[in-house]
């Protein structure tokens, strides 16, 4: 009876939480730092995230006319190229569960006079708002790993790719090299939150964000969770030593 | 990693180039929605150039047939800048044509138009005197390379035509070339001659 009444529970960074909490707590993380997030991302990436962000494009064989889900886009970065290449017959759906990321988003990109073909809509990925079969792509960067129910999410994607569509999950994942992983603890754990402190006023945020990656799951068990999904052909290609991985998966 | 590094610099550069500059928007508007892909003998898989309103993105992978393919290697690359070399290029087979030639001549004349001013490019960051004044030290220091590198080559040449006797030199060249002209001149002259002797006999 008692184990009834106990809340199911997840994990926050390191800390475990109640499920329904852990929403409200992402939210808050993203609205802090949704201002200052591209000058983030380049500061803590060295700007290698754009490299990363481009080999998913690579991988994506978006074309002419097709539809693309670009999920927890943030502030656009992938937005703004698919919009380029679907074209005027093609469409593109940034969609972000948090309204402040989403607004700094669809800032970004119509000051760039990106307009048209991209539309916007808040949307948690574990329950997606868009019909079955309705996405030729479907993208999801440096989201996932802030997704309560990741398995319910996946599902979800699933559901509104077209046949023959693929999912990419572009995410932080588990380096391949020992050595390499001791300074990237560093890194992650003392340097990034300082970071955060200086430049977003934030640390908190910014802790929140190594613990996460090191509670994400890592290449083989993500791809795993991709085929129990359903995608087929689960693929994943580890970058930067595996501190960065992109899966791909197909609906047939 | 590093094709994606070059294909990133690229875009850049050919944003930084064609796509700044007013003037040059209806030269632009001519390509946009058009696919160029290059092929070039060195490389392993092709880069496509997807010419949009506000850039032309870079690719090394593209599902949809190009509007038009070029074959080429990389030094014929830095010729393409100046739209007089185009035709000379295709008739000396250093650049193959596929489908409409019509995408690569537009986008040959806009790399034309071009001006790369590197006072330009700098002054967002260093403010207009420090670009301007930085940019004209690097001319002089490129001249000045230049007209050593100049300097060198005409006394090395000199050295090894006049002191080491290597090589002939100039003169001696131009003379033995009118010696061989005047008797490929002889040798004309006199087959003429045999031949008409052969006729009168």
């Amino acid at each position: 009876m008692a184990d009834e009444d106990k809340p199911e529970t997840t994990h926050f960074g390191f800390r475990t939480v109640p499920k329904d909490e852990k929403a409200v707590m992402v939210a808050d993380v993203f609205h802090s730092v949704a201002a200052k997030y591209d000058l983030m991302n380049d500061l803590m990436s060295f700007g290698i995230h754009r490299l990363w962000k481009r080999f998913a494009i690579h991988c994506s064989g978006v074309r002419r006319g097709q539809t693309v889900l670009d999920l927890a886009g943030g502030t656009g970065d992938l937005t703004a190229k698919f919009s380029r290449l679907v074209g005027e017959e093609g469409e593109v759906v940034l969609a972000d569960i948090n309204d402040s990321m989403l607004k700094v988003g669809r800032e970004k990109l119509r000051n760039k006079g990106i307009i048209g073909n991209v539309s916007y809509v808040q949307a948690n990925a574990e329950s997606l708002p868009f019909p079955d079969d309705t996405f030729d792509c479907i993208t999801i960067s440096f989201g996932l790993r802030n997704v309560t129910e990741k398995e319910q999410a996946l599902r979800s994607m699933y559901r509104v790719l077209k046949p023959g569509g693929r999912l990419l999950i572009l995410e932080f994942s588990t380096p391949l090299f020992k050595p390499l992983n001791k300074a990237y603890d560093l890194y992650s754990f003392h340097v990034l939150p300082r970071i955060g402190e200086m430049v977003a006023r934030d640390a908190g945020s910014y802790r929140y964000l190594a613990e996460s990656i090191r509670m994400h799951p890592d290449q083989e068990t993500l791809k795993a969770m991709m085929l129990d999904a359903g995608f087929d052909s689960a693929e994943y290609f580890n970058m930067t030593g595996g501190i960065v991985a992109l899966h791909r998966g197909y609906k047939f | 990693m590093l094709m994606l590094l070059v294909t990133a610099t690229l875009e850049i550069a050919l944003k930084r180039l064609l796509y700044q500059d007013q003037f040059m928007k209806t030269a632009r508007q001519r390509l946009k929605g058009k696919t160029l892909r290059f092929e070039l003998a060195e490389l392993d898989g092709p880069v496509i150039l997807v010419f949009g309103e506000s850039q032309a993105d870079v690719l090394t992978s593209w599902d949809d047939p190009a509007d038009c393919t070029v074959r080429t290697h990389f030094s014929a690359i830095p010729a393409l800048h100046r739209r007089q070399q185009l035709p000379a290029l295709i008739k000396q087979g250093d650049l193959e044509v596929d489908g409409d030639i019509q995408v690569v001549q537009q986008f040959v004349a806009l790399l034309d138009m071009a001006e790369l001013d590197l006072a330009e490019l700098l002054s967002p960051y260093l403010g207009d005197v420090l670009a301007e004044g930085l940019t004209q030290r690097l001319s002089a220091h490129a001249d000045k390379i230049k007209r050593r590198w100049t300097d060198r080559q005409t006394q090395l040449g000199q050295a090894v035509t006049e002191e080491w006797r290597l090589s002939p030199s100039a003169l001696e060249l131009a003379w033995f070339s009118e010696e061989v002209d005047s008797l490929d001149k002889d040798e004309g002259a006199l087959v003429s001659r045999l031949e008409k002797m052969e006729i009168s006999r």
